[in-house]
């Protein structure tokens, strides 16, 4: 195995997640709307989580039981937090709102399956 | 594997502590497991008599008590459900045939993680004692029911009891990490531990349900765990996670605890399914119906139990949007489990079936839990639930779908597997003895509350006399509660049974069953690393009654001998 | 009566090796703990935006905590869980010095962490901020501290495995069980991500 260029690899991510902490702290200093805002900070989070568990957690080349227990759990818990959208959080929200809201939960899982599929295409032969 | 197995073999000799204390051997996990649950089978149940008792015959003395007031009540009823459905149900159907059958039946040496396996049982041994203590502390054990609502649990005014019910919480996390600790065990030892031609579709029926049940679990606990850490801060930290004048919402630990809640009646139902499934085969010396699709049933279930949790809460003010959807849901999860039942009465159709006590207890659990089931679909719909909802309806119909795998198919494991635990055979006269008087008073015992229920009897009520509408009721409620008795007093043929086989019960041959899964291809008991050589698989689990073969079983690891079959 | 199995031919298809060769026990179990634990930090975090959403008031309480250290802090969690990668990189090079520098960094970046928060804690308290002052600050508390809990856990299996290496150098498993840690450690590394712009920054966005 060619560990050199694993470990200059794992710089690299480093310095990927390192700049879009910096790029996401910046938001906060800038004058951007808070709606944009908040979906800059939490799309840039969820770039860095996908890079943490694809390169630091391997899962960009694993046996596929690992990927069903990480999407799984990651699928039900926003499967739950949809549905508990109307009762907790959004009282007020209309039948449509809800609607477009709850089709979150098959677009999340395509997306989810879609990375999975794309990282499982590329992996390397082991 | 070979040297797993020479490596057992070297430590066979070990100490007493060691040997049966702090064990790691899977068998002997099994046993303290069993032995916990039956000893606290035996506190929830004589806690159920007890509360039975005043509902029966309201401020009369119950014996060994004195007068049972509202509080005593409230904690009675919650320590039985509590100790029933956690300190009973899993350890007896996840951990104590869970720890016996997986290794043996996939032909592995022990679980994937022994030493593990030993801090499980330790932990959830813990958590017992914890829950048990809680029964001492000054303010008394938790009043709260065994879903532990807020804001009732939440404040320690609203109950009187403090450490009460913060102990009550700590069992139960104790009780999680223990399950947690196995589950990982489980599904780990299935996955990488199976022998040699042992695959997926190889698998008795048991262990796809083991499994089953230990992935739910671990997908489900973790909203609770969340939910009783919040709960906890607010009753000790002063937080206010669930306290509506302070910003929380009561309703949030509502669909946490179901999230869970609902899930872990299918961890309980699915291992005691799976017995059922195990042993019917056996007796009725014929292939199991549909292998395949019960597996498939057990997936698509599975996934299902994970989003109905909200058919608890129709009358909790959730939002009616949310209640159609999750009807649906309940009423569509229905249709796997009719499947897994209609095989397993196929199963049966045309069989050769002797009525030995396993069987007898078998059978004794499809048709309870067949009426549990078919009252599920009215609670199900949430316009008839809201009707029938927090009545003795409910009560009658969760003992019926409960009491049926945990007891009927526990027992029937327990008559199933004893001379593979204990190298004895069990009494075959008491046995029956012990069937009869569980079936016909526990029938006795709910089919007037579902009677009660319908009549608009409410439950979690300390005086059935309490209001007028009540009073032409009471006859059905000493019915039930002479019943109960009976099925306590019932269980002694079991327990006199249990100790007298293994003192003086005649020696078990290696196979007395005449069933083909692996663990009945060593010895009874099994020795410290079970097989000898690992066991090479040749078939599948079920191959009774074989055209052409010299017996009427097959056993796995038989080689071909120009027979066609290959399931 | 174990069967014996010598000239057992095996026959038919479906028989295969054992899973065991393709994918090691010890990461299936480690995989199966963490899909646990993505439940409990998801509800958590769950319950958190839940709640934040019904009330729209939350956010000038956020407005109290410091997300200059949060950044900090995020930094050195960040760096920490590249050193620990590196480490598994320099136990598949067979490099034991490796090994035990970037195991005495990952340990010592987590201690960091640990007492930065520690320090910001006694700064909040010192404001009045204390976990019982409102329902923003009780989730606060609740998350970071479970969170700190899970990275104590890591600084102590890190520093175990450093023991370890200096004590008997690298073995065969060493590899292995490096890898199991780290999945751990980035599990908590993971949590964090979400927790700091959900903790500070989305409080903070003018």
């Amino acid at each position: 195995m060619a560990s050199t260029n694993e470990n200059r690899h794992y710089v690299q991510v480093w310095v990927w997640l390192v700049v879009l902490l910096v790029a996401s702290t910046a938001i906060v200093l800038l004058p951007i709307p808070p709606a944009i805002g908040v979906a800059i900070v939490f799309g840039a989070a969820v770039i860095k989580a996908l890079l943490v568990a694809r390169e630091y957690m391997h899962l960009r080349a694993e046996y596929w039981l690992v990927y069903a227990l990480a999407l799984l759990p990651t699928a039900l818990v926003l499967t739950l937090g949809v549905a508990l959208l109307p009762d907790i959080a959004a009282h007020l929200t209309s039948y449509s709102v809800s609607v477009y809201i709850a089709a979150i939960i098959p677009f999340t899982a395509a997306t989810l399956a879609a990375v999975a599929l794309l990282n499982r295409s590329q992996a390397p032969a082991e | 594997m070979a040297q797993v197995a020479v490596a057992h073999a070297a430590e066979h000799e070990l100490g007493f502590w060691r040997k049966y204390v702090f064990a790691t051997d899977h068998k002997v996990i099994a046993k303290q497991y069993l032995w916990a649950a039956l000893l606290m089978a035996l506190i929830g149940g004589l806690m159920a008599a007890m509360f039975r008792w005043q509902l029966a015959w309201p401020d009369a003395s119950v014996p060994g008590w004195g007068p049972m007031g509202p509080q005593d009540y409230m904690v009675m009823v919650t320590m039985h459900g509590t100790i029933m459905v956690f300190f009973v149900a899993m350890p007896i159907l996840l951990g104590a045939f869970g720890n016996l059958v997986i290794p043996l039946m996939i032909g592995a040496g022990d679980m994937a993680f022994p030493r593990l396996n030993m801090a499980s049982f330790w932990v959830f041994l813990v958590g017992c004692v914890v829950l048990l203590a809680s029964l001492v502390v000054p303010g008394g054990a938790s009043p709260a029911g065994w879903t532990g609502y807020p804001p009732l649990s939440d404040k320690v005014e609203f109950t009187g009891s403090f450490w009460g019910i913060n102990l009550w919480i700590l069992g139960l996390a104790l009780e999680f990490v223990g399950f947690l600790l196995g589950g990982i065990n489980f599904l780990t030892t299935v996955v990488t531990l199976r022998t040699r031609g042992m695959t997926m579709w190889r698998l008795p029926l048991i262990v796809w349900q083991e499994i089953a049940a230990v992935a739910i679990f671990l997908l489900s606990v973790g909203p609770l765990v969340a939910g009783a850490i919040m709960l906890l801060l607010d009753r000790v930290a002063g937080t206010a996670f669930f306290l509506p004048h302070r910003g929380g919402d009561p309703l949030l630990w509502q669909h946490l605890f179901w999230f869970f809640g609902h899930p872990e009646v299918y961890v309980i139902a699915l291992p005691g399914f799976g017995i059922m499934q195990e042993i019917l085969p056996v007796f009725a010396r014929k292939p199991t119906f549909g292998y395949r699709t019960i597996i498939w049933c057990t997936v698509v279930a599975c996934f299902l139990s994970l989003i109905v949790w909200a058919h608890h809460m129709y009358v909790s003010g959730i939002d009616p949007r949310l209640a159609t959807p999750f009807s649906i849901a309940t009423i569509a999860i229905s249709i796997p489990f009719a499947i897994m039942i209609f095989a397993m009465i196929a199963t049966l159709w045309r069989g050769s079936i002797s009525f030995e006590t396993p069987m007898l207890f078998s059978l004794g659990g499809l048709v309870t839990f067949l009426l549990g089931g078919v009252t599920g679909i009215f609670l199900g719909s949430d316009t008839a639930d809201i009707y029938l909802h927090d009545s003795y309806f409910v009560v009658a119909h969760f003992h019926y779908t409960l009491f049926p795998v945990v007891f009927f198919a526990g027992f029937a494991g327990i008559y199933y597997w004893y001379p593979k635990m204990f190298g004895k055979l069990m009494s075959e006269t008491l046995g029956r003895v012990h069937f009869v008087l569980t079936f016909i008073f526990f029938n006795a015992a709910f089919i007037p509350l579902f009677m009660v229920g319908l009549a608009g009897g409410p439950r979690r009520i300390y005086s059935p006399m309490a209001y007028d509408l009540l009073k032409p009721l009471q006859p059905l409620h000493v019915v039930a509660t002479v019943a109960t008795i009976g099925l306590v007093l019932g269980q002694l043929p079991f327990i006199v049974n249990f100790v007298m086989s293994m003192l003086w019960g005649e020696k078990a041959a290696a196979n007395p069953w005449h069933a083909n899964t692996l663990e009945w291809t060593v010895d009874s008991p099994p020795p410290h690393g079970n097989f000898a050589h690992p066991p090479v698989v040749t078939r599948g689990p079920y191959d009774y009654s074989m055209p052409g073969a010299k017996d009427d079983w097959y056993p796995q690891t038989a080689p071909f001998s120009g027979q066609p079959q290959e399931t | 009566m174990a069967h014996q199995l010598t000239d057992v031919s095996v026959m038919g298809s479906g028989v295969s090796e054992p899973l065991e060769l393709r994918v090691s026990p010890g990461k299936i179990g480690m995989w199966v703990f963490l899909a646990g634990e993505i439940m409990i930090f998801g509800g958590l975090i769950g319950c958190f935006v839940l709640l934040r959403l019904a009330h729209g008031g939350w956010a000038a309480e956020g407005e109290h905590v410091n997300w200059r250290i949060g950044a900090f802090n995020t930094l050195v969690l960040l760096t920490s869980s590249m050193s620990m990668a590196l480490a598994l990189g320099e136990a598949r090079r067979n490099n034991a010095g490796g090994v035990k520098i970037c195991l005495a960094i990952t340990a010592l970046l987590g201690l960091a962490f640990l007492g930065i928060k520690g320090f910001e804690y006694s700064r909040e308290i010192g404001e009045g901020f204390t976990p019982w002052s409102g329902l923003f600050w009780n989730f606060y508390y609740m998350l970071t501290g479970l969170h700190a809990m899970h990275v104590a856990v890591g600084v102590a299996v890190n520093s175990t495995f450093l023991g370890l290496t200096a004590r008997r150098g690298l073995v065969s498993t060493s590899a292995l069980h490096l890898e199991f840690a780290g999945l751990y450690w980035h599990f908590v590394d993971l949590v964090w991500i979400f927790l700091f712009p959900l903790v500070y920054l989305s409080t903070n966005v003018k």
